[in-house]
């Protein structure tokens, strides 16, 4: 039951002239949590651009359900967009729709199910990721940050994808919400046995949901494998992401 | 440091995972080969309803058909429960899960008690999740619909608004204008000489181009009808007056209206929707200092140079056709027009180019600040501010030629 659902073979990428990934080598299988951790520019949402082949690497491949993406077809493309849900960094909605609208997009795009069907899909979306309501008529201007991560979220799942590419879902909530999500990301993946790869900075989101994690850092693969394996690597890197001192401190703290 | 992070780390490690509800269900929703189509049985000794196959996304058209037929055998049967079998279900998603809700609930408007049994459990897991969002989503407010009375009275409000901001605006820009003539160090001489390259150096192809060809069209016009009277020469005289006092200065503020008046709406605009202009305003900079005075004082500059170029080439473009259609040579065309076209018309010409350029600048950044939180906006103001202008502009050349006949110059 491990798949490879996307695979990186020996991939480097180079953007604006300078080497932002080296010699990247690794597989994402079916049906785990996978995390992609890292500092700050160290390429985490470039690779997931690469996965979604909006970039495509300098050399080598990256393979998503068996296409490889530089030279996948515009008729396959379409179809692992039906099988992927997609939250960009910013969310990304369509500022000129309204939240509900932005939600069940995916959905009229992919379906002819009526009216009405579409706005209750959608709205039950919405009450899933945690959003009021009320929320539905208003514009993505009109929302919170938190808020905006959330309705990305929503459009996200709206098509039940098997496959699940979050860039920092959980980043701006406040500590109960990452929580709430995070519970809610761990009950889709067992019930719908979904695929979720995740860029989280979020240590909490680390140990309690994802099943393996690749750290990226000095444009390499530094470390792969469960959370507990790696965060007892001794990289300074990996070392002084997981045993941050003063967020240790705070703990102790509480 | 190691043992430290260890006795911290381990009540995490041990913390309970999110409730583990359900057992694990190996559907592998990406083998589509092995899909089967969705049936609903009516069993009717058992009093069972049952789902079988998939009730997918995929097979949203067959689940459609269930629900007329499922209605008449309802309507009939005349029972008081029924059951509901899942155990051939094999797919189920939220598209499945909506039509059983929508079975549900058809049940219960005919007095029917349905029961939910062998569904697996992860099926039922999903199916609780979703269904009662599904319920809850009902209680959504409609969306709020106007009447055309109150759209009417809405629009007219905002352009009353916006006549009105587009005054204080214009107001607001003068008042800035003779703050920075007296702190004139002020001024952003980078921004001021880029935008003179975008809007000056870059338009002299085009601007020249069809100066040329209107220059060309019009000597041919009015060549055939003065030849018919033997009047060539004076193709001179109404070539200097057409050109230099109204087609050239209004060609040319209309290009202009095209071409930069829309690239100031749309830069700004997008700034705006980026947060970028109110950054600016919280570091203590004016917008209309930073972003608006330069481009005005960069089209204050380059349309009148522009005027002066687009007369040169429009009546390059009378000399040729007169040359080649009324046989008179370029030595005695210039001739001619010295003596004939007073200073005058040029003059009032130019003077029109300034009034012009403000009016671009001002009506192609205000339409950008006025723009909303949405891509929508930054196309409608962007379009805005070349209808308006154009419409200013002509407006005011004709008010201008009103205003100088009066005074009968
Ligand atoms: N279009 C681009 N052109 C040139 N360089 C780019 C481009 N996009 C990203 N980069 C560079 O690539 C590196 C990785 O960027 P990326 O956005 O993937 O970082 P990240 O790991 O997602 O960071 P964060 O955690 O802050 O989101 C950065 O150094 C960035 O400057
Ligand atoms: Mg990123």
């Amino acid at each position: 039951m491990s798949l490879p659902i996307i695979e990186f073979t020996h991939m480097s990428t180079r953007l604006g002239g300078t080497l932002v990934h080296e010699d990247i080598h690794f597989k994402i299988n079916q049906g785990e949590i996978f995390a992609i951790v890292g500092g700050s520019g160290s390429g985490k949402s470039t690779l997931l651009r690469e996965v979604l082949g909006l970039l495509q690497p300098s050399t080598g491949h990256v393979t998503v359900y068996g296409h490889d993406m530089a030279h996948i077809t515009e008729a396959s493309y379409r179809d692992l967009s039906k099988k992927w849900g997609v939250l960009f960094q910013t969310g990304a909605l369509f500022s000129s729709l309204t939240v509900l609208e932005n939600t069940f997009y995916p959905l009229r795009e992919y379906s002819h199910l009526p009216p009405k069907a579409l706005k209750e899909l959608a709205l039950s979306k919405l009450l899933m990721v945690g959003l009021p309501l009320s929320a539905a008529i208003k514009f993505p201007a009109e929302l919170s940050g938190g808020m905006l991560k959330r309705a990305a979220l929503a459009r996200a799942l709206i098509l039940d994808p098997a496959l699940l590419l979050l860039d920092e879902p959980t980043s701006g909530l406040d500590p109960e919400s990452v929580s709430s999500l995070d519970e809610l990301i761990y009950n889709l993946k067992e019930l719908l046995n979904l695929t979720v790869v995740m860029v989280t900075h979020d240590l909490r989101t680390l140990w309690h949901i994802v099943d393996r994690l690749a750290f990226l850092g000095e444009k390499k693969l530094l470390a792969l494998g469960t959370p507990k394996e790696v965060a007892t690597n001794p990289h300074p890197m990996i070392h002084n992401y997981f045993h941050d001192p003063e967020s240790i401190k705070s703990h102790h703290g509480n | 440091m190691r043992t430290f992070f260890n006795s911290q780390s381990e009540p995490w490690l041990s913390a309970k995972k999110p409730k583990t509800r359900a057992c694990k269900v190996y559907m592998n929703r990406d083998a589509h080969l092995n899909t089967t189509a969705p049936q609903l049985n009516f069993v009717s000794h058992t009093h069972t309803l049952q789902c079988v196959g998939d009730w997918t996304l995929s097979h949203e058209h067959t689940l459609a058909t269930f629900f007329p037929r499922i209605t008449r055998t309802l309507s009939t049967c005349s029972l008081k429960t029924i059951y509901l079998d899942g155990s051939q279900l094999t797919h189920l998603d939220s598209i499945g899960i909506w039509w059983l809700e929508k079975l549900l609930s058809l049940c219960k408007t005919q007095h029917i008690h349905c029961q939910l049994k062998h569904f697996s459990p992860s099926h039922t897991e999903l199916i609780e999740l979703l269904i009662e969002k599904l319920r809850e989503s009902h209680a959504a407010p409609p969306s709020p619909s106007t009447s055309w009375v109150t759209q009417l009275g809405q629009t007219t409000l905002s352009l009353i608004e916006e006549s009105l901001g587009l005054i204080s605006f214009v107001g607001k820009v003068t008042f800035v204008f003779f703050y920075l003539l007296r702190h004139p160090h002020q001024i952003q001489w980078r921004n001021f000489f880029n935008s003179v390259q975008k809007t000056g150096f870059d338009a002299l192809p085009i601007t020249g181009l069809l100066s040329f060809l209107i220059g060309i069209v019009l000597a041919y016009q009015m060549g055939i009808q003065l030849r018919n009277y033997g009047a060539n020469i004076f193709v001179v005289d109404l070539m200097g007056l057409s050109v230099l006092r109204e087609f050239a200065p209004m060609m040319t503020a209309i290009i202009l209206a095209g071409r930069s008046g829309s690239a100031f709406a749309a830069q700004i605009g997008t700034m705006k929707l980026n947060q970028e202009v109110d950054a600016l305003r919280t570091l203590g900079i004016r917008p209309i200092e930073r972003l608006v005075m330069p481009k005005l004082f960069a089209l204050s500059l380059t349309l009148p140079l522009l005027t002066v170029w687009a007369d040169m080439l429009g009546i390059l473009g009378g000399m040729v056709m007169a040359k080649s259609t009324l046989n008179i040579n370029f030595v005695y065309f210039l001739h001619r027009f010295s003596q004939v076209v007073p200073f005058k018309w040029y003059f009032i010409g130019l003077i029109k180019a300034p009034v012009f350029a403000a009016i671009i600048a001002n009506i192609g950044c205000y339409q950008g600040l006025c723009v909303e939180s949405n891509a929508d906006s930054v196309g409608a103001h962007t379009t805005k501010s070349v209808v308006q202008a154009i419409f200013m502009i002509i407006t005011f050349d004709a008010f201008f030629s009103i205003l100088l006949s009066w005074l009968k110059i």
